[in-house]
């Protein structure tokens, strides 16, 4: 319910706060028992991610030792934020706000494990990433966004390659997509998304090569339930930005659209199922759209689509 | 056990009014409209006390009073293991325990631990909790209205209904990952009763154990679709998984990759207007023993079951063969 500009001004005040005299720490921690000063050891930790965050080196680690709510935050450095099991803070997000904006360095790597974040279908975003090197996301959930659960579409001045990992995370409830990645600058990106569920978003993932090339791995994941798509994949010819995206062992069951392809992209199916059923208005298969895309199967893949069968499916 | 228990007893459970459920929704939500603003976030503890607004610092004891100071839409965390007690959910939440704490929810002899009964687009997740039935307590989850149910990390034991029932008065969808449903009469039944169509995905369960059936499947009054993957369905007494709809348009379909059907009476069983598909259905027997082989037709209209020819089966003459109807 707070503004957001309220929460920009108190972010900017803190980034007063951030340059202490004393050295930064390779760990620092959170609790609900912090208070946001001095340099949030494991003895005396602060309340913020966002305080922890100034005090922690680059490349350091910080920990909630708590399952204490806590403030959307900015990383732009390396780090990895961690709950270990056992702990569970939700990242609380304001109406339109985003929880996690990573907005780090070129050579910047950022991991974030075992969050929760939760929209409360008023929140736009749980995961932005708008510029760094590498972003890992681990045992992690995300629910309830109206815009996008992650969206990983780094601006970047080089063509420097970036890359993203989901693994072992739950995005589910967003009004709008899973997972979004996009080339939406001169940095081509290699995704890997393994052991995913997406489920009851509006679309799964959108692959999406806007402006280079995009490589993309999702591979035993369960991407059931969206209500309209499970996964789109495009390029963009005029850019000369292609798509390329490889589905291992995954299911698409209760989607009306499994899997759209639009133009210049290759997709790879192997160990792909989608089941179907009458009433449901579903289409089976891979629907493709646009110029210059490609389709491969090894013959693995099933449909239970009508006509009555378990049958192969998938353009060779 | 539970040997006295008549095999009809989740169709009894099916005809059992709802307007008990709804009087008793109704009656809580005096507690849902606090003068102070609800919170995003509330919690429950050992040492916490119902009353106040259930923060971190200040939690309080029960999941019922958390849940009347919750958002819609938001997280009730559990902070420890201590024992709970059987709540209704109206609205959209999360209830959640993360790995580590395993609050168990103690529900009384003839009654249910968790009842949904919330709004028709509402969405609701139940994470990390421990149900335990005692042999006693009819459901471990009973959802009786909600746009969606998700049910992921749970245990859900010993009940003589059902683990979970699904028996919706809107349409709805439902996730069952990474769970355990076991020794209950049935582990999780699927019904439209009325309302509209179900579609469920289930993946990573394990539902052993249940003395009738480990997944009932039944299309009363609207299609039912249920996906079941990566997952162990063993040691059911009568059924692993059990399909019937109602002809001609309601009907009960299952689609089963990489599941386990071992030591099961009927591994599966293929009621009227029913279809199942099946890939990598894995179906060991072993004489003495007395089981049924492969998919069973009790149905006489529109029964269909399909394979792509990789499930197998070690029923005699031994060896590990394919079964399925292609």
């Amino acid at each position: 319910m707070r503004p957001f500009s309220i929460a920009f001004a108190a972010a900017s005040l803190i980034c007063v706060l951030a340059a202490p005299a004393y050295a930064l720490r390779p760990n620092t921690y959170v609790a609900s028992y912090g208070a946001d000063s001095g340099t949030c050891s494991y003895t005396a930790p602060c309340r913020t991610f966002t305080y922890a965050l100034s005090q922690v080196q680059g490349g350091g680690v910080v920990t909630a030792i708590d399952s204490a709510g806590n403030s959307p935050f900015t990383i732009d450095k390396s780090v990895t934020i961690t709950a270990p099991a056992g702990v569970s803070p939700s990242i609380q997000t304001p109406t339109n706000g985003i929880a996690i904006t990573i907005s780090a360095g070129q050579n910047d790597v950022v991991v974030l494990s075992g969050l929760t974040l939760v929209g409360l279908n008023s929140a736009d975003g749980g995961i932005l990433f708008s510029s760094g090197m590498q972003l890992d996301i681990v045992n992690c959930s995300i629910r309830g966004f109206i815009s996008f659960g992650v969206d990983f579409s780094p601006f970047l001045q080089d063509p420097i390659p970036t890359s993203l990992l989901i693994s072992n995370t739950i995005i589910a409830d967003n009004a709008s997509d899973g997972i979004q990645v996009s080339t939406s600058s001169v940095a081509p990106i290699t995704a890997t998304i393994d052991n995913v569920t997406l489920f009851n978003n509006s679309r799964g993932a959108s692959l999406l090569a806007l402006q280079t090339m995009l490589e993309a791995l999702i591979k035993d994941s369960s991407i059931d339930n969206n209500r309209n798509t499970g996964i789109f994949v495009s390029g963009l010819c005029a850019n000369v930005a292609s798509a390329s995206v490889a589905l291992k062992s995954i299911s698409l069951n209760e989607t009306p659209n499994p899997i759209q392809v639009g133009e210049c992209s290759s997709v790879y199916l192997s160990d792909v199922d989608q089941a179907l059923a009458p009433p449901f208005a579903y289409n089976p298969g891979v629907t493709v759209s646009g110029q210059n895309s490609h389709v491969f199967s090894d013959g693995t893949n099933l449909t239970s689509a009508p006509p009555n069968s378990f049958q192969g499916w998938g353009l060779q | 056990m539970k040997t006295g228990q008549p095999l009809s007893k989740s169709r009894a459970s099916i005809m059992r009014p709802l307007s008990i459920v709804l009087i008793a929704a109704s009656l809580m939500c005096p507690f849902a409209a606090p003068a102070h603003a609800l919170r995003p976030n509330t919690y429950v503890a050992s040492y916490g006390a119902d009353s106040g607004t259930c923060s971190y610092t200040a939690p309080c004891r029960t999941f019922a009073y958390a849940l009347s100071q919750v958002q819609a839409g938001g997280v009730v965390t559990a902070i420890d293991s201590a024992g709970n007690s059987p709540f209704t959910i109206d609205k959209a939440v999360t209830i959640m325990a993360p790995a580590g704490v395993s609050p168990s929810i103690q529900a009384a002899a003839g009654g249910t631990a968790i009842t949904v009964s919330a709004g028709a687009s509402d969405v609701v997740v139940l994470d990390g909790l421990t149900l335990a039935g005692a042999n006693s307590a009819k459901y471990g989850v009973y959802f009786t209205s909600g746009a969606q149910l998700e049910v992921t990390n749970c245990v859900i034991r010993d009940f003589t209904f059902d683990g979970i029932s699904v028996f919706p008065s809107t349409q709805a969808s439902v996730l069952i990952s990474n769970t355990i449903l076991s020794n209950n009469n049935v582990g999780a039944d699927v019904a439209s009763i009325n309302g509209g169509p179900i579609i469920a995905a289930i993946n990573h369960v394990t539902a052993t154990n249940n003395f009738s059936v480990g997944f009932n499947i039944y299309a009363a009054a609207f299609p039912v679709e249920v996906s079941i993957k990566d997952s162990t369905v063993d040691r059911n007494n009568d059924y692993g998984v059990r399909l019937n709809g109602t002809c001609p348009n309601n009907i009960a379909t299952a689609a089963l990759k990489r599941v386990s059907l071992n030591e099961s009476l009927r591994p599966v069983d293929v009621g009227d207007c029913s279809h199942v598909y099946m890939s990598r259905v894995v179906q060991p027997l072993a004489p003495p023993l007395q089981y049924n082989t492969g998919v069973i037709f009790t149905g006489t209209n529109d029964t269909h079951a399909y394979s792509d020819g990789t499930n197998l089966t070690s029923a005699p003459p031994n060896s590990f063969e394919v079964w399925g109807k292609q």
